[in-house]
């Protein structure tokens, strides 16, 4: 009951307060994503690496389709992680995407001068971007 | 009538309508095929031991530089000879500036102590790059492994640390409230929510030690980058860009 209470307002939390809009913002607006926000996938139950990425995977496939877009960032949390972990191994990857959950959240629009700048993702509305080639 | 006949042989010679339409390409900024022209005319150049040889050579690298192409301007620079030297030392400085080289660049560009202190402003010396640029305000920094220990005795007092004060709040309440549910779990004997809830907790607090290093460190890149292009506009080194 209360992971269920946790997970709610991990969902109620990542929603921002003010609906933005990519114009008002003094940052770059980087237009249009170039190519599509998927990855090239299989699957691999044999390895951490390939383990993890299958759980995303279904939390994407789950969860994700129930959840419906929260996420205030592109690549959204769960594509960061995937890439994040198939780029740097489970460790750092984990390490990372821990990381990058605690920084989706209804503040998380006043760290804007912090990112790269806002896209306007397709049936997405503005997002704050934050790709994986950023860190460690 | 010397004049005359000087005039006609230009007028008609390859090399000459070479040139011409080489400087014609160039003037309506068509780079590409400048360099192509240009290139025709060091071909039909009469006497390559001249002047004008080394500055069809120069004038093809800066356009190579134009393009992005430092490394070709590189070759090119090879086959001058050393009439126009100062020149030549320039670009040649800049084709290595422009690959990254910036110690090698340095050997070249000796005689200008901007261009000096240019390179080891690229190369993040700023204490050095002021002895040639005059004062340079030093970037702030922030140290990945304070942060990361802030962090660890402090949940979100790392990121607060490195600028985030936002994320460090919120990764605060995360944590708090992660490892207080661990905490009952463990006193009410419930050890599957004492596992997930420990778990979670564990997750967040390593995620948010590592952010911490992680954002410093981002700090840190971001500080630098702003005092290299607060200075380079402000000495207007951009100029020397081809």
């Amino acid at each position: 009951m209360g992971a269920i209470a946790l997970w709610l307002a991990w969902v109620l939390s990542a929603a921002p307060l003010q609906p933005p809009t990519a114009r008002t913002f003094d940052v770059p607006n980087l237009g249009p994503r170039p190519q599509a926000d998927t990855l090239t996938f299989t699957w691999d139950w044999s390895t951490p690496r390939g383990l993890i990425s299958g759980l995303i995977r279904m939390y994407q496939a789950t969860v994700s389709q129930v959840q419906g877009d929260v996420c205030n960032f592109t690549p959204s949390c769960s594509h960061f992680a995937l890439q994040a972990v198939q780029r740097y191994g489970p460790v750092v990857g984990l390490l990372l995407a821990s990381d990058r959950l605690q920084r989706c959240h209804f503040w998380a629009w006043h760290s804007l001068g912090l990112y790269y700048g806002v896209r306007e993702v397709p049936g997405r509305g503005p997002k704050l971007v934050d790709p994986v080639e950023r860190y460690p | 009538m010397m004049a005359w006949l000087i005039g006609l042989w230009m007028a008609t010679s390859p090399f000459h309508q070479a040139l011409e339409f080489a400087r014609y390409l160039d003037r309506q900024d068509d780079p590409y095929r400048a360099i192509l022209e240009y290139q025709r005319a060091l071909f039909l150049l009469p006497s390559p031991d001249t002047l004008l040889h080394d500055s069809l050579v120069i004038r093809i690298a800066q356009l190579q530089e134009r393009l992005d192409r430092p490394e070709a301007a590189l070759r090119t620079l090879e086959d001058a000879w050393d009439t126009l030297a100062s020149s030549w030392r320039f670009e040649r400085g800049r084709a290595l500036f422009l690959l990254g080289a910036y110690a090698e660049a340095r050997r070249y560009w000796q005689e200008w102590d901007t261009l000096v202190g240019w390179t080891y402003l690229r190369q993040q010396d700023f204490l050095k790059a002021s002895e040639f640029l005059g004062p340079l305000p030093a970037p702030s920094s922030r140290s990945p492994w304070l942060a990361a220990s802030l962090s660890a005795v402090l949940p979100g007092l790392g990121k607060v640390y490195a600028g985030h004060p936002w994320d460090g709040l919120f990764a605060f309440l995360v944590n708090a409230f992660t490892g207080w549910r661990a905490y009952q779990s463990l006193q009410a004997h419930r050890p599957v929510a004492t596992a997930v809830y420990g778990g979670l907790f564990l997750f967040f607090y390593s995620g948010n030690v590592y952010g911490a290093y992680v954002a410093a460190r981002q700090y840190n890149r971001t500080q630098v980058r702003l005092r290299m292009a607060e200075a380079e506009v402000n000495l207007g080194l951009w100029r020397y860009l081809p």
